[in-house]
């Protein structure tokens, strides 16, 4: 039986992720009210960065938070739909 | 004539026939998961490429990704035992015939390759596949490939369809669950009765499999019946380990799970079918229970954000296959069809002239008629069968020189259209999806009586005995054979 797991670094990387989107979908009400319309960048699970456009985030993310694993959001204005 | 080797019963079949067609990349350059492989399926679908074995993905040792299996055309006819230079129209051909006939249901076996490694419990690690990303802003990564598979627990009906799940932890995932498709119908008997709906979805399954659950049939209709009806042989299916749903048992790996019928959680932005981010959503969570694999399961990833991409040249053909042939049987007069965009947005169908006079409202019959098979039709275009409705410019043609906008343009408001339209009005009362849009139908077939002055004496051609001879003797006026 051969099962192929994820390397350590990577699993690192994708848990650091999941963690941040946990607390986003933990706290979206109150990142609605402090940064409704605005790009956000999580990193460890909390607000690092809040800007108008997604390039001004991503200009102040450089070379403080890696990307892959810092979330880049676009926060929604009013209440989220439900799928069904 | 046949493919070799048709049909292909599992990934791995349908790999080594690949192989020897010479129409497969196996990569072992080191690509990562944040972007470069769902780059590099763009550019494939761009430049017609060839299917692609990653087998050097950084952080996944030993783990094989496929993508693009059938993003070309040649290699949906190969995968459907036809050879490689068939038209699409040849496709649709051969498959209508073959959906004509007694729907095949799959054979039951006790066990298969799938279940070779059997994962339980706190053993069930999503994060150990390869999972790649499609987009940019896309927050965590969503299996993009996988067959899924829930039952009706009233009628036993098996619905399939390849779709999008999130992952958002070890053992869970999210669905976009659309209450307007087959999926919502069955997921919303479940929350009514206040239980989890079982599913299975399976990565990897041969590419018939994979085709089939891109029809969209009927209600009631079991997508892996067609399997058997375009083979003619039985599709091997086995019991998953939790639940009582049915999968391919050559599939590479299955994870089983079921919906919960009430908690959900924030779900997207997913780069869409239509090219753009989906917003986001609260979608249901799936709790996964067990996965199975075969041994060194080979992951699987399909592109479909954007035009071209393996989702989109799969969807566009086998829509247009099933709205067709659900077409013809209904209304008379329908000589060609053609899906002319993703999610069967726009579509144009041509009319035999002959029956449009001896029926008059033909085209509103089919106006009406395509609404019902295919609700997300957004734009009908009505032409005659002189008018080739997959060429374009052909259609320009008759838009400009056989449509009056102030007489032919019917429009009728707020009628079903995609939840997944970014042009529609997305958020209805208590921030549901719609889905609501409108149907509006341009009529460019050439008017009749008393109306036909400007059409009486035909299309203006050169003599028909001149064009034959022109035909005949091209050579011979010293032009080369086109």
């Amino acid at each position: 039986m051969s099962i192929p797991k994820a390397s350590s670094e990577m699993r690192d990387k994708l848990r650091k992720l999941l963690r941040n989107w946990d607390w986003l979908n933990s706290n979206l009400a109150s990142i609605q009210a402090n940064y409704g319309v605005k790009w956000i960048a999580i990193a460890e699970a909390k607000v690092v960065v809040a800007a108008q456009t997604v390039e001004e985030v991503k200009k102040q993310l450089e070379g403080k938070y890696p990307r892959p694993e810092t979330l880049l959001v676009s926060v929604p204005e009013g209440e989220v739909s439900k799928s069904i | 004539m046949t493919t070799n080797g048709f049909p292909f019963r599992s990934l791995r079949d349908w790999i080594s026939f690949l192989d020897r067609q010479g129409d497969i990349v196996h990569n072992k350059e080191e690509v990562d998961i944040w972007g470069e492989v769902a780059a590099i399926s763009s550019k494939i679908a761009q430049v017609d490429g060839p299917a692609v074995i990653y087998e050097n993905i950084k952080g996944f040792p030993g783990w094989k990704l496929h993508s693009d299996g059938l993003t070309a055309h040649r290699r949906v006819a190969q995968a459907l035992g036809l050879t490689a230079g068939e038209t699409p129209a040849r496709i649709r051909e051969v498959l209508i015939e073959k959906l004509t006939k007694k729907p095949v249901k799959p054979r039951k076996v006790e066990t298969g390759p799938c279940k070779e490694v059997k994962l339980f419990g706190n053993e069930v690690d999503l994060l150990d596949i390869p999972t790649a990303f499609s987009g940019e802003f896309e927050l965590t990564p969503h299996l993009t490939a996988g067959v899924s598979f829930i039952q009706d627990p009233d009628t036993g009906w098996i619905n399939s369809g390849i779709r999008r799940f999130q992952i958002i932890n070890k053992d869970k995932l999210l669905e976009l669950i659309l209450p307007t498709q087959h999926e919502g119908l069955i997921f919303s008997k479940f929350k009514q009765k206040g239980q989890p709906m079982p599913i299975a979805i399976a990565i990897g399954v041969d590419p018939v499999a994979s085709i089939c659950s891109m029809f969209p049939a009927p209600t009631g209709f079991d997508e892996m019946d067609y399997w058997g009806m375009i083979t003619g042989e039985l599709l091997e299916v086995v019991k998953c380990e939790t639940n009582e749903i049915l999968v391919p048992a050559t599939s590479e790996i299955v994870i089983e799970g079921e919906v919960d019928p009430d908690e959900v959680a924030l779900e997207g932005p997913f780069p869409e079918f239509n090219g753009y981010y989906s917003g986001f959503r609260m979608c249901p969570l799936i709790r996964v229970k067990a996965i199975t694999m075969r041994n060194n399961a080979i992951s699987q990833f399909m592109f479909m954000a954007t035009i071209p991409s393996e989702g989109q040249n799969l969807s566009q053909l086998f829509n247009e296959v099933e709205i067709y042939r659900q077409l013809t049987e209904i209304v008379p007069g329908v000589k060609n069809m053609a899906v002319l965009s993703i999610a069967r947005f726009v579509i144009a169908v041509s009319l035999d002239k002959t029956a449009r006079k001896r029926m008059p409202g033909l085209e509103k019959r089919v106006a009406m008629a395509l609404k019902a098979i295919s609700p997300t039709v957004k734009v009908l275009i009505i032409l005659d069968d002189d008018v080739d409705p997959h060429n374009p410019y052909e259609i320009l043609w008759a838009l400009g020189v056989r449509f009056q906008p102030s007489k032919n343009i019917m429009v009728i408001d707020e009628t079903p259209g995609h939840l997944l339209d970014p042009s529609s009005t997305l958020i209805g009362p208590g921030y549901s999806y719609t889905g609501l849009g409108s149907y509006g139908v341009m009529d460019c077939t050439e008017k009749l009586e008393p109306y036909d002055e400007g059409y009486r004496r035909g299309v203006a051609l050169p003599p028909k005995e001149a064009i034959r001879k022109v035909e005949e003797n091209w050579t011979k006026y010293g032009f080369k054979r086109g």
